[in-house]
């Protein structure tokens, strides 16, 4: 049911959701600030649970389940050692949680700001966390040479401390993992440490998931490499991928897509010069009908035929045969030939001049010059783009013997001039809507000029132009033709200019008030049009993106889902695996690695591509069936060419193309098994547990281990005795407590996978040694091999749902996420756990979050 | 005796028509300044993970040093050349920021400057020397300077423990914030040298349009600038910069009457498959590009900061940062040692090839400063202080070679910055940590 509202501030009126009765929103007009209250004149909405003040008023009810899933997922993670934040955080605030965080159903009053509540009573900074540094921290982070140039004596109060947010994210996680304090100073008690944890967590991680959204705010973004490429094929029609020869896109956050990263040096700019000439000399054949260009080829340099020789200044042609000129015709079209001849008489006829074309007589002459008085011999013909001989024959030899006359053909000129007029047919597509319009007796130069460029500009800049912009193209079109450029040139040019504009090559949004960080707005159409097709396409929005951001239409939830459905089925969302999954998956170290060649001699470049395709089909796959991600853990099928195929040992497979295989009764299932995994998360000359327990904590659980301390200490393994197995040796560096802690989970992940080797082939040994691939998380999880393995990853869904969402959300917004997007983040893993963990339910949960479809103005930070 | 005559008063006095070799006494005795003819160079080539320093660094100071083994290719060489010991680029320490020494060195190299740590936003180091100097005489060459190196962005993941990318990647850094990309195919170095094969006209006809066309999107970018917060204004400083280099390029381009020089060397068709060959023909075109004085001051990354390449060409196969982290294995260090006498190799050529070319009084080496080192000593722990670096060339006569000098420790390696772009007169008070100048180089 909805009520119909009316904003005050602009007049439009829209439709909302009934049970919203009674809150605030923000108008959904683009250009409009006002907000409005839904009125009731429905039955109120389910009231939300009334929050407690404080912790300590919450209801035992309540309480203790929330603290008994604090209690288990901490387990976990402060065992696990990761930088495990966004998750064990959000298990140990949640009774600052309030129920709206989990809406999950997707239905959101959007643009709106949910009214805030009132916050909860915070764990005061005087007794939770200044007793703990006083006795735990400052006797090496004190005053005097502080450890690492840290110093807690700084940290007086929570202002003080949140000045240096980053560090201490950073002692939270170190305090959590329990490497800090370290191994060889007192350890806190558990209930010295869990108020510093509530505390920490609190004034570091607490957001208000009721309150309003901070959607956070985009730097402004070129188009990467990928997305230059895709944007011109779209624009112009021209796929010959220009930016190819460009600088490599920086990587940030694990993405080369974020506007913070992506810069911009003389270097690139010179690229981008070049390319835009490129693509205006593909997309536009230049032609100037007002002064056909000619093409003139003199006696020297004719092609002679059978029986032409050198005359003075031009070729006699004694008896049957020709002269030529090759021509390129740049265009369809009429053009004019023009041959300069003259001729010997002799017997009754005048010498025969038959034109050729491409070996086709055209038209015959008979020419009445003579020898030392040539004249041109014109004919208009058609031709084709492309090259064209041009010939002159000579067909009627004829030699009086008796008075001595020989008739001949002298040539000394071929002309091509044109093209007179084109034919519209043979240009593209776009160069007829680019050049639709030519300066006329009936249509100005100012009239011409707009009509072509205002279609154009539109798509080229991702929103509609203004007059002004217009006007001062149409100079530059002026200025170019004064200079002496004809109109298909100096619009060819106007072209280059627009795609070294910054509004082409950056994707910008705007705001009314840039530098005003409470200043939150939806974005405009245009905007969101640009946001949902370089996130799904990697490149510009197309017509109908262009006509619902024309109607204002696009930012309603339906019509976006119905889009994102569109677009997800659009062959172009293949950008999404080349971009995205190549990333997320990390496939791209794949290019750089080289397996000892000596050990591993079946190892090609070929096999190397087969491996990255075989993921990137599982990927292309769950994404165009729609099938659940959850695929990506323990898919029973793969995809493989023959070479593959014989890698992994599968019969049958013949050939170059992949299809789809299945892989019950084989010891693999899902990405783990497959042979880039494997490769990519080995050494060169042997497998490395290590590595592959870090790419899942990585890739699969969003838990990236924090880098090793410097100065690693040696392996205890170097001075034990030899002949340790590795994964002997790794159990030893485990005794090392401040390695223990992440260890303990990667190696044990890795030592899961062992039966794949350095380049993902199956194994029952390592040479001589048997394998043991057994492994036990902190915890209890226990698994033996990579299936069982796989059964313990699957049952981490929510986490694995929050990593996708997290790292969706980072390449669809281009900018790294800040602690305020957790909320946001877990409303999408929800919203999509909701539907089976669906590729499209993930992505239309983004597209309809507030961090998607908004942005706000900068917080200023003060200069360095 | 040191008498300098004003060469005009000279040519009065003996009749203008002789022409006449430049004599001694026209020289001024007191060097470096744009006194010879020859221009002087300043590149800087770097390598990543850090070096094998017992192998690396001399026993004995001074000029009657031995070459350490890692050196042993550099004897043709020796005399022009100074290998420094006891610089640092301490702003490549953590300082509290944890892991990334990696991303840290690379980007501390050429700065002396301590990077932000950031996945993204906000990056941050210092202007690298390079490009001070790039910004002070660059227009004094058609290329200000150029930036290549063997290996291009690592693709996936994050390059160091929480670093971007740009840190690893570049050691060239035109502002704080913006590094200057390298180029890593040899065929588009070539062209960006010595252009496509078009004529004078054409050349000059597309000139022309470029300059209409920046003209025209430099308005575009000055109106939207007006609309955009500090952080995208930032980011469209970039654009602007990168338009006015590109117009003061034409610009000087359109001054020459001259072809741009066409070198005798095969344009290379690509990037080669071998890394071998790739790292060779890039010091090929080093050379070309000083020989034909196309630029003046380069940088070289051998290959990216924490590089994980392998060296098979010289039997290692196993990757380059993971042998780094040898924790005093005697097989991985055999290894490394390897990989550092294969750069060193490759150096000794270039040094050598240099030296070959005669220019003027002396040789291009003469006539050029040229920086080899990392900013990690020893690549398993990590060390900033008492770097790897040479110095080879004579610097127009301003620095005497065939010596080892040992500066106290951690003596900021930005004090030779300073000395080296005094040489090259672009000369400033403080760069990154800087602490004074360099002194014992002449």
């Amino acid at each position: 049911m909805h009520v119909t509202v009316v904003c005050r501030a602009c007049g439009a009126k829209f439709k909302v959701d009934a049970k919203h009765a009674g809150r605030r929103g923000r108008c959904p007009q683009p250009d409009c600030s006002g907000t409005y209250v839904v009125p009731s004149s429905a039955p109120t909405a389910p009231s939300l649970p009334p929050l407690p003040r404080t912790p300590s008023a919450r209801t035992p009810a309540r309480s203790r389940p929330a603290k008994k899933s604090v209690a288990k997922t901490a387990k976990w993670w402060i065992a696990a050692g990761g930088t495990a934040l966004a998750l064990a955080v959000v298990a140990a605030i949640a009774p600052w949680f309030n129920g709206n965080a989990s809406t999950g159903g997707g239905v959101t009053l959007l643009p709106s700001l949910a009214v805030a509540q009132e916050p909860t009573q915070p764990p005061p900074f005087e007794t939770h966390a200044r007793p703990f540094f006083q006795k735990h921290c400052v006797e090496c982070h004190g005053t005097e040479e502080p450890a690492a140039g840290i110093s807690f004596a700084a940290f007086r109060d929570e202002t003080s401390m949140l000045k240096q947010r980053k560090l201490f994210e950073r002692a939270l996680d170190l305090i959590q993992q329990g490497v800090m304090p370290p191994a060889d100073a007192a350890q806190p008690t558990d209930a010295e440490k869990e108020p510093l944890l509530t505390y920490l967590n609190h004034a570091l991680f607490y957001v208000d998931c009721s309150g309003p959204v901070d959607p956070g705010r985009v730097t402004i973004r070129r188009l990467n490499r990928a997305e230059y490429n895709n944007t011109i094929r779209d624009l112009v029609g021209v796929d010959f991928q220009p930016a190819a020869d460009f600088p490599a896109d920086d990587v940030g956050y694990g993405f080369d897509n974020i506007g913070d990263v992506l810069s911009l040096p003389p270097l690139l700019m010179e690229k981008y010069l070049d390319a835009a000439e490129g693509v205006a000399r593909a997309a536009i054949t230049a032609v100037d009908l007002d002064h056909p260009p000619i093409a003139a080829t003199t006696a020297d340099n004719l092609i002679r035929g059978p029986s032409a020789h050198d005359a003075d200044e031009a070729v006699v042609i004694v008896s049957q045969g020709f002269v030529g000129a090759e021509f390129q015709a740049p265009v369809a079209g009429e053009y004019l030939i023009r041959v300069r001849a003259g001729g010997q008489r002799a017997g009754s006829e005048l010498p025969k001049l038959e034109l050729r074309v491409d070996d086709r007589a055209v038209r015959t002459f008979n020419v009445e010059a003579q020898e030392r008085a040539h004249k041109d011999h014109e004919q208009r013909v058609t031709m084709n783009r492309g090259r064209h001989r041009v010939a002159a024959a000579f067909t009627n030899d004829f030699y009086d013997a008796k008075k001595k006359q020989d008739r001949n053909l002298l040539v000394s000129r071929i002309e091509v001039a044109g093209p007179l007029t084109v034919d519209p047919s043979s240009v593209s597509e776009f160069q007829r809507a680019f050049l639709a319009n030519r300066p006329s007796a009936e249509m100005t130069l100012n009239v011409a000029v707009r009509n072509n460029l205002r279609p154009f500009l539109k798509r080229a800049f991702r929103r509609p132009v203004s007059e002004s912009e217009l006007d001062r193209l149409v100079e530059f079109v002026r200025e170019e033709m004064e200079q002496g450029q004809s109109f298909d040139a100096a619009m060819q040019l106007t072209l280059q200019g627009v795609l070294v504009s910054p509004h082409f090559l950056y994707r910008v949004e705007t705001d009314r008030n840039p530098e005003d960080p409470t200043d939150t707005h939806p974005l405009n159409d245009f905007e969101l049009a640009s946001r949902l097709s370089y996130f799904l396409w990697s490149s510009m929005p197309d017509e109908q993106l262009f006509a619902l951001a024309e109607r204002n239409e696009l930012h309603r939830d339906e019509i976006l889902e119905a889009e994102v459905r569109r677009m997800l089925a659009d062959p172009k969302s293949q950008a999404l695996v080349d971009n995205f999954a190549e990333q997320w998956l990390q496939l791209r170290i794949l290019n750089d690695l080289r397996p000892d060649p000596e050990m591993f001699p079946e190892f090609s470049p070929d096999l190397r591509a087969d491996m990255q395709q075989e993921t990137k089909r599982l990927f292309a796959h769950i994404l165009q069936q729609d099938r659940s991600l959850l695929d990506c853990l323990d898919a029973k099928y793969t995809f493989v060419n023959e070479r593959l195929a014989k890698h992994y040992g599968i019969p049958g497979i013949t050939g170059n193309e992949f299809r789809e295989v299945s892989l019950a009764g084989t010891p693999r299932a899902g990405l783990l098994t497959h042979a880039s995994v494997m490769t990519m998360t080995s050494n060169p000359n042997r497998t490395s547990p290590v590595k592959r327990g870090k790419w899942i904590m990585e890739v699969i659980l969003n838990t990236p281990p924090p880098p090793p301390p410097p100065n690693v200490p040696e392996l205890e393994a170097a001075k034990a005795a030899a002949g340790l197995t590795f994964r002997q040796q790794l159990e030893l560096h485990r005794q090392n407590a401040s390695c223990a802690s992440c260890h303990r989970v990667m190696d044990e992940l890795g030592f899961g996978l062992e039966n794949f080797d350095p380049i993902g082939r199956y194994r029952e040994s390592d040479g001589s040694t048997p394998l043991d691939v057994t492994g036990e998380l902190p915890g209890g999880d226990a698994f033996a091999g990579s299936q069982e393995l796989a059964g313990v990853l699957k049952q981490k869904q929510t986490e694995f749902a929050k990593c996708l969402a997290d790292k969706l959300l980072t390449y669809a917004l281009g900018r790294g996420l800040e602690y305020y997007d957790r909320c946001t983040v877990n409303r999408i893993a929800e919203a999509a756990q909701g539907r089976q963990l669906k590729f499209s339910a993930l992505v239309t949960a983004i597209v309809k979050c507030e961090a998607f479809r908004m942005r706000r103005g900068e917080t200023i930070a003060p200069s360095p | 005796m040191s008498l300098h005559l004003p060469r005009r008063t000279f040519l009065k006095g003996v009749g203008a028509a002789m022409a006449l070799p430049m004599l001694e006494a026209m020289t001024p005795t007191q060097t470096w300044a744009a006194t010879t003819t020859a221009p002087n160079r300043m590149l800087f080539v770097f390598f990543p993970n850090g070096a094998i320093m017992s192998d690396w660094t001399p026993k004995s100071e001074g000029t009657d040093f031995a070459l350490p083994p890692t050196m042993e290719p550099l004897a043709k060489v020796k005399s022009k050349l100074c290998v420094l010991s006891g610089l640092a680029q301490e702003n490549a320490d953590a300082k509290g920021d944890g892991g990334g020494d990696h991303a840290r060195s690379a980007s501390a190299f050429l700065t002396g400057a301590h990077p932000v740590k950031t996945g993204g936003a906000d990056i941050r180091v210092g202007q690298s020397v390079d490009q001070v100097a790039a910004e002070k005489i660059g227009k004094q060459t058609r290329l200000p300077s150029l930036e290549i190196g063997t290996e291009g962005g690592r693709n996936a993941g994050e390059c160091d423990s929480g670093y971007s990318c740009a840190y690893s990647n570049n050691i060239s850094w035109r502002t704080a914030s913006t590094p200057m990309s390298k180029e890593i195919n040899p065929r588009l170095v070539f062209r960006r040298l010595f252009g496509d094969s078009e004529n004078l006209e054409e050349r000059r006809r597309r000139e022309r349009a470029r300059r209409s066309v920046l003209d025209l999107v430099a308005e575009d970018a000055t109106r939207l600038q007006k609309k955009l917060g500090q952080t995208d204004r930032r980011k469209l400083d970039e654009y602007f910069s990168s338009v006015r280099e590109l117009e003061q390029r034409i610009e000087r381009s359109q001054a020459e009457t001259a072809r741009i020089p066409k070198p005798d060397y095969p344009e290379p068709t690509g990037v080669p498959q071998d890394v071998d060959e790739h790292v060779k023909q890039m010091f090929d075109l080093l050379v070309l590009a000083l020989q034909t004085d196309s630029t003046r001051i380069a940088t070289y990354m051998l290959a990216n900061e924490g590089s994980n390449r392998s060296y098979p060409m010289v039997g290692v196969n196993d990757g380059h940062h993971h042998l780094s982290h040898h924790q005093n294995k005697p097989d991985w260090i055999a290894q490394l040692k390897k990989i550092d006498l294969y750069f060193m190799t490759r150096f000794a050529g270039f040094l050598e090839k240099l030296d070959s070319i005669r220019e003027g009084e002396g040789t291009l080496l003469d006539h050029s400063m040229i920086v080899y080192g990392s900013a990690i000593a020893d690549g398993n722990a990590h060390s900033h202080r008492d770097l790897p670096i040479i110095l080879a060339g004579g610097g127009n006569g301003s620095i005497t070679g065939n010596r080892h000098i040992v500066y106290p420790r951690e003596t900021p390696m930005n004090n030779l910055f300073l000395s080296l772009l005094d040489r090259m007169n672009a000369g400033v008070e403080k760069l990154g940590d800087s602490s004074g100048r360099l002194d014992k180089l002449s």
